[in-house]
């Protein structure tokens, strides 16, 4: 049996209900000559992920699920060479980790594979459905409307380095998701689905907690603090045994490429980083925490007026922060003039990390919105390493002098020596992600500087109604 | 193996701190100021590349013996770096670990 049998449906249904996804590259002309949309709301014609029914339908039920997709069935015991055919799939469809780090899935699962072959120890597969991000609503949305996708990626994952345990790790305040994993748990155990062991784990509510070792942290000790490890999780995670961390969007990623192809799922996104993209659209828009499937290079322009109900024509916004809290400032003007894509965003140097693309409107100070997203990064150091610990709170300081018109260049330059030092010196990178933001900021927001320079206070930060600076939980 | 180099290469070493493991004793950056310095709040950071020679090691060892929280480790320089992969589709740059 190989992998591309695990899809054991009527193919005619698969091929009929198969989401078409747009060629990368130019913005897509369809059979009648207009432009196919590329992003793309739940339920819309041409999503991947987000294909089925819309929003307001809710969860998708497994009946309903496995008659749009076909079934994915991992076999009872896999062999050695379906692992293989499978690892060589994801290899090939090019899936990079959708958390943040753009990470290759199939990196991840081959060494825990290889690992637990020469080590013998018992593999392990982390969903990582903890979304510490503020805005960020991507990961939620996915787990409540499509949870047998994510389980579904889950179980192939697992099928691909020989695991037969899986763990959800999750917020368990965040009751709509948690009821539709836990749904859906029951759905699959009804119908009896060959599934490994799926556990559903606390996530500890912190901005940090789905990092890669603080996940193997939480699950060891039940305290999400990031580690320095000497080896990789791949290889030595939750109690020693090879643990493949990946996000909960990687996992409905690798859902759709095992049943599809590695060929189809190269269909969407770019060459550098192939595949759809779920991206969170919030700050000042019409509805924050809108999340919107990407499935080739979208203006950022068209994102703006179509989802984020802005009217371009009567002004650009001031900025867009992309990536999340720990991401960079962007102008508005460059953000509309170019493509929201993950490949094409990373080589631009601006990953788009989570996902998050928050809107900061005309009328706000850039440098008071920066404070107060550097403040709450700060709170939520783990409180493990010198440079998180001492040096965010003086970056802070710093920083805040400058917003109440009290700092001068000695603190502008102060500020710069300081970040240098505390870049790349924690066990994670929390604080790295922390300066990333005060630099890119610094170098966008210079007439704001200018003028907190020169004395003049702020009026005020507008980022409160708009921008949710509170921990996860 | 020999300590600094009885075996036919060269062997090169370098330092490793666990950032959370430091608690700012200070110790390390006296012994080793070659390759361990202070930020402004105390943490040990440690600076340079790998580095090689019996006088450097045996200050390295002395740095790693006396730091009271163990955060200091020495390891030696692996002479090929073990294959760490881009991408499948091999982008450019992808990121380390996972933040």
């Amino acid at each position: 049996m190989t992998g591309r049998q695990l899809i054991d449906g009527p193919r005619a249904t698969v091929a009929r209900a198969r989401p078409s996804a747009p060629r990368s590259g130019r913005r897509p002309l369809g059979r009648t000559g207009r432009p196919v949309e590329t992003a793309l709301l739940p339920g819309e014609r041409g999503a991947r992920l987000f294909a089925g029914p819309p929003a307001a339908a809710g969860a998708e039920p497994l009946a309903e699920h496995e008659t749009r997709l076909g079934p994915l069935r991992p076999p009872p015991s896999p062999s050695a060479a379906e692992e293989e055919h499978c690892l060589e799939l994801v290899k090939e469809a090019g899936l990079l980790g959708r958390g943040g780090g753009e990470f290759p899935l199939w990196w991840k699962l081959e060494t825990a594979r290889q690992a637990s072959l020469s080590s013998g120890m018992a593999p392990i597969v982390v969903v990582n459905g903890a979304e510490g991000e503020p805005a960020s609503r991507k990961d939620r949305t996915l787990l409540e409307l499509r949870p047998h996708l994510v389980l579904d990626g889950a179980a192939f994952e697992a099928a691909c380095v020989g695991a037969s345990e899986v763990v959800v790790y999750l917020e368990p305040d965040r009751l709509a998701s948690v009821a539709a994993v836990v749904r859906a748990l029951e759905e699959r155990r009804r119908a009896g689905a060959p599934d490994p062991v799926f556990r559903l784990e606390d996530a500890g509510g912190s901005y940090v907690s789905g990092e890669t070792s603080a996940v193997v942290s939480a699950l060891e000790t039940g305290r999400p603090l990031p580690h320095r490890r000497p080896k990789p999780a791949a290889v030595s995670g939750v109690s020693g045994r090879p643990t493949v961390v990946s996000n909960a969007e990687t996992a409905a990623q690798a859902a759709l490429a095992a049943r599809f192809g590695a060929g189809w799922f190269r269909r969407a996104g770019s060459e550098s980083c192939p595949g759809s993209s779920l991206v969170t659209l919030a700050g000042a828009v019409a509805v924050p925490g809108l999340a919107l499937e990407i499935v080739a290079p979208t203006p950022g322009a068209e994102l703006l007026e179509r989802f984020g109900g802005l009217d371009l024509a009567s002004g650009l916004p001031k900025a867009v922060l992309v990536g999340g809290y720990a991401g960079r400032m962007v102008s508005g003007e460059t953000f509309c003039t170019s493509h929201v894509d993950r490949g094409l965003l990373r080589q631009a140097g601006v990953p788009l990390g989570c996902g998050l693309l928050a809107v900061l409107p005309d009328t706000c100070c850039g440098l008071a919105v920066t404070c107060r997203l550097l403040t709450y990064l700060a709170a939520q150091s783990a409180g493990q390493c010198g440079p998180c610990v001492f040096g965010l709170p003086a970056l802070v300081d710093d920083l805040r002098a400058l917003v109440d018109g009290e700092g001068g260049r000695r603190t502008l330059r102060r500020l710069a020596r300081r970040a240098v030092s505390i870049a790349g010196h924690g066990a994670c990178g929390h604080p790295d992600g922390a300066v990333g933001l005060l630099e890119s900021a610094l170098a966008l927001f210079e007439d704001d500087v200018r003028a907190h320079l020169r004395g003049r206070g702020c009026d005020g930060d507008a980022s409160a109604g708009w921008l949710p600076a509170t921990p996860p939980r | 193996m020999s300590p600094g180099g009885r075996t036919s290469r060269p062997t090169s070493w370098q330092l490793v701190l666990d950032p959370a493991a430091c608690d700012g004793h200070g110790i390390c950056a006296l012994l080793f100021a070659e390759r361990i310095g202070l930020d402004e709040w105390g943490s040990a950071a440690v600076r340079g590349g790998p580095f090689s020679g019996r006088v450097m090691l045996r200050r390295a060892r002395r740095a790693v013996a006396a730091c009271p929280a163990a955060a200091l480790r020495l390891a030696v320089v692996p002479s090929a770096a073990p294959a760490r992969p881009t991408a499948g589709a091999a982008p450019a740059g992808a990121h380390e670990q996972p933040q």
